[in-house]
């Protein structure tokens, strides 16, 4: 018995996240020899990134990707990876993201509590900072910055530096820098060559402070829908993939720092300036815990073990 | 040009008509005045930037709320006043008669569209009301104020077009000029 | 074959008087049905559709224009320009082409323009004895250049389809709307001398002392330098533009000039809102439909068959501004963009046209489109002010109508005319 599912994506057919999914279908139709075939709709074709767990919810696509700090609005508990600092290493994502650990357990029971599954967890890798005109060292040297953010969290950490936060979409990052509306933004490190960001931007900060990460989202009936030879099929398919993927993000900020070499200075902070801005930021990990629901609580708890 | 936007309706109209217009007309000057609200606010957010140099974080997210609500209370009136972009060509060439069955058509069409769209608008706000659906933004906005607009909107919609449908089928003719141009 | 059948369906539905919001949103309906997708998917995009910042300075750019057209500030301004070109032979047409890019880079629409300029200039041309095609072919075209000429509410739709900045499409929009200016003045002049106008035009002194007069229309034209100059500047971001020129505009027509009250502005605030729900509800509709018809690959095999058949970059912007010219004849712009564009998007990559100056080539288009008949806003609107016959304006705007065909060429021949603002540092 054939069946189709559609995939939906927010960003472009060549984009990693995009060919990240298409290697994940073309596996699992491989191993079922063709009893699940996909259709991908790719550049929010289908559905905006804003959109994509209502879109999954409501059987518009049958798998969405989408990031996880847009699913933070839904699942607070998911801000964990934007707590500055926290998962800065393979080390400490292999002891966090991986199936089987603590935190990613959480998590995805957490995700299974809206309705939906997380068939797969897509890495992405660090947000960096582009600056304008001023290769920026220190937290201090922040003060009175506008920087393009694109969330709360985000924000949280532009204004835990003491500079101003601007939001600004993807596709006005360009002329925001251009015009120096914003004096720089935090962007993911694809962004910066995807966007050609070095034309705006002569300097880029690796604070490399938040991890971001993306899943693969289905509804939770049609998940259950699936025969449960086929479902291990999915979690084979989406583990193997995991690990490998954790391997290219980090493959590719180098990719990109040697593509931006002669287009832009990539200023590499030391050990003590990386200090300094954890200082700084340390009041964002004390806001997430205040107050929060016992999820996010836990999970904080994993991750300071991690640390 | 439009008509005067303020001139109640008038003529011959069944009671019904009247009431639901009513209604339609004053959504549509909330929502009318929700867009001149949102501009001030977009004002205070630049005069926020710059003479205070602190971006505000609630600017950004209510005009876009602000936009769902303004936009989807106006489009009744917008039905009412007959002011949807329409290609004029051929109804203008038909007979009386004719013209009468293709606006009959248009407002059956109308009100089946309208039923659809504030149908699965409940089904996904109580949706994104059981998961607690929010905005991933500092303000963390439940998703079902978002909803909430559509169903209004679109309620309303449909009985503006269940209104003229039962006032034209009553008098047995059209009771405004049809749907015209309107560019910018 | 396919392909073929759902576009012949949209446009039965379309020239059968179905309104086009509706007959988008409903093809859109039956297309997500035959494929199994959840017609969930409708509000979803229509609430996708106007959740957006971007759009936002559609309502605010209508509104701008709508209370300067009630508070009759066209005035202040036309005299002003009068007082300066007024005086050589064709003056008034001179005034009246650069009074319309003047009010043209505050207002987002082009209606608007015709009617600000058209009440002030027309009894003016008339008057003084210009030709009458003359006259109201100027402003029927000279009005067009509110949609060419920053801010552009068409401009705005065409950069949230295509997700380019607006802001990029806003300076993309100055190179061009300045030569077209100029192409307009210089054959007004000549059109001047050959008759247009009379020979002995009135002194322009009897208006006043030239500053005093000029002081008048200042707030207008520091209205319009503070919109665009704030975003070249990077001061702020178009929807932030608008709603600066909004609150500039309040105060000055109604605590400065005092030309505006309450009900004049209540007045303009719901005819603007009326408008842009209309306006959204096509933006919503062509939405739902441009997915659906992803979903039935529509865009990829039309983007197939131009890659295989039509051969050149020039080939496909003929092909496409016959079509356009065509649909023009019928169609309001924002409706054609959103119908047209879904479609064609994927096929600008085939020959590596820009997509911002597609923008600018498509807003050309729509320009020509105000001024085709049967149905033409910016004719109807001219007619009205004057009230002549339609017919003589019909027959004044076509120079101008192939003034705007050429200048395509133009822009063709010199990319960098759209290009060079936007990314000039
Ligand atoms: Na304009
Ligand atoms: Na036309």
């Amino acid at each position: 018995q054939e069946r189709t599912l559609r995939i939906a994506t927010s960003v472009p057919q060549d984009h990693y996240l995009t060919v990240s999914i298409a290697e994940f279908a073309d596996q699992v139709t491989e191993r079922t020899g063709g009893d699940i075939a996909f259709e991908i709709y790719p550049a929010q074709s289908l559905v905006t990134d804003q959109q994509m767990d209502q879109a999954v919810a409501s059987g518009i696509v049958d798998i969405g990707v989408g990031s996880a700090s847009i699913l933070a609005g839904t699942i607070p508990a998911l801000n964990i990876f934007a707590v500055p600092f926290y998962f800065d290493t393979r080390e400490k994502l292999d002891n966090s993201v991986s199936v089987g650990t603590p935190i990613r357990d959480t998590l995805d029971a957490e995700i299974r509590n809206v309705g939906l599954n997380a068939v797969f967890w897509i890495p992405y890798g660090a947000i960096a900072m582009v600056m304008r005109d001023d290769p920026v060292r220190t937290p201090d040297q922040m003060q009175g910055k506008k920087i393009r953010s694109f969330g709360a969290t985000v924000s949280e950490f532009i204004e835990s530096v003491g500079a101003a936060p601007v939001v600004t979409s993807g596709g006005e990052q360009f002329l925001a820098l251009q015009r120096g509306l914003v004096d720089g933004g935090l962007t993911g490190w694809s962004s910066i060559t995807g966007r050609r960001l070095y034309d705006v931007a002569q300097y880029v900060v690796t604070t490399d402070h938040m991890y971001e990460t993306h899943f693969a989202l289905m509804k939770q009936s049609t998940w259950e829908s699936l025969s449960p030879e086929h479902q291990e099929v999915f979690r084979e398919v989406g583990q193997d993939l995991e690990g490998k993927l954790l391997d290219e993000v980090f493959a590719v900020v180098d990719e990109v720092k040697a593509e931006l070499d002669g287009k832009m200075e990539v200023v590499e902070l030391t050990p003590e300036e990386k200090a300094a801005w954890k200082e700084a930021t340390a009041p964002i990990a004390r806001q997430f815990v205040e107050g929060a629901d016992p999820v996010s609580v836990t999970v904080f708890e994993e991750a300071e073990k991690i640390q | 040009m439009p008509t005067d936007p303020h001139s109640p309706p008038t003529g011959p109209h069944p009671r019904l008509l009247r009431m639901c217009e009513r209604v339609s007309h004053t959504a549509g000057e909330i929502g009318s005045w929700i867009y001149f609200i949102i501009g001030v606010c977009v004002v205070y957010e630049v005069v926020s930037r710059y003479v205070f140099n602190s971006p505000t974080h609630w600017v950004e997210e209510m005009s876009r709320l602000g936009m769902v609500w303004g936009t989807f209370l106006i489009l009744a009136t917008c039905l009412s006043r007959r002011q949807l972009i329409t290609i004029t060509i051929v109804s203008q060439a038909l007979g009386p008669r004719a013209r009468f069955m293709q606006e009959l058509v248009i407002f059956v069409l109308f009100t089946l569209l309208a039923g659809v769209i504030a149908w699965y608008g409940i089904e996904s706000m109580i949706q994104t009301i059981s998961v607690n659906r929010r905005t991933n933004t500092t303000l963390s906005l439940p998703y079902w104020i978002f909803y909430l607009p559509i169903v209004l909107g679109f309620v309303l919609f449909l009985l503006q077009a269940l209104a003229e449908i039962g006032a034209m089928l009553l008098t047995g003719h059209r009771l405004k000029p049809g749907f015209g141009q309107e560019e910018i | 074959m396919q392909t073929v059948a759902i576009l012949t369906a949209l446009f039965a539905c379309l020239f059968a008087g179905v309104p086009v919001g509706l007959a988008l949103t409903l093809m859109g309906a039956a297309l997500y049905l035959f494929k199994g997708i959840p017609l969930a998917g409708i509000p979803e995009e229509f609430l996708g559709s106007f959740n957006s910042f971007i759009l936002l300075a559609v309502p605010i750019f209508l509104l701008t224009s709508n209370i300067l057209l009630r508070a009759g500030v066209a005035r202040d301004l036309f005299d002003a320009v009068q007082r300066w070109v007024g005086g050589i032979r064709g003056g008034v047409a001179v005034s009246t082409i650069l009074s319309c890019a003047i009010f043209a880079a505050i207002s987002g629409s082009s209606v608007a323009v015709a009617a600000m300029i058209g009440t002030v200039a027309i009894p003016e041309m008339t008057r003084r004895g210009y030709n009458q095609r003359f006259v109201m072919g100027t402003l029927a075209a000279g009005a067009t250049l509110g949609i060419l000429i920053p801010p552009s509410i068409p401009l705005i739709v065409y950069a949230a389809v295509t997700e380019q900045s607006t802001a990029a499409m806003f300076l993309a929009g100055v190179g061009p709307g300045i030569v077209l200016v100029g192409a307009f003045l210089v054959y007004c002049v000549i059109k001047s001398f050959m008759g247009g106008a009379p020979v002995h035009e009135d002194s322009a002194a009897e208006l006043g002392s030239r500053w005093r007069v000029s002081l008048k229309a200042l707030p207008t034209v520091a209205i319009a330098l503070t919109m665009i100059g704030g975003i070249y500047a990077g001061i702020f971001t178009p929807t932030e533009s608008a709603a600066v020129g909004l609150a500039m505009t309040v105060i000055y027509v109604m605590f400065l000039r005092r030309s505006l009250d309450m009900r004049g502005l209540r007045g303009a605030v719901v005819q603007s809102g009326t408008t842009t729900a209309n306006l959204l509800l096509i933006v919503g509709g062509a939405n739902v439909f441009g997915k659906a018809i992803l979903l039935y690959r529509i865009p990829f095999d039309i983007s197939t068959w131009i890659a295989a058949n039509i051969t050149s970059a020039g080939m496909f912007i003929l092909v496409v501004m016959l079509l356009l010219i065509v649909l023009g004849l019928f169609l309001e712009g924002i409706a054609m963009i959103l119908i047209v564009l879904p479609v064609l998007l994927p096929s600008l990559g085939v020959h590596g046209i820009d997509p911002i100056w597609f923008g600018i080539f498509f807003v050309l288009m729509i320009e020509l489109a105000l001024i085709s008949p049967p149905v033409g806003m910016n004719l109807f609107v001219i007619q009205s002010v004057a009230r002549a016959d339609l017919k003589e304006v019909i027959l004044g705007v076509v120079p101008y109508a192939l003034i705007m065909l050429a200048m395509v060429g133009v822009l063709y021949a010199f990319p960098a005319i759209v290009l060079w603002l936007p990314f000039a540092s």
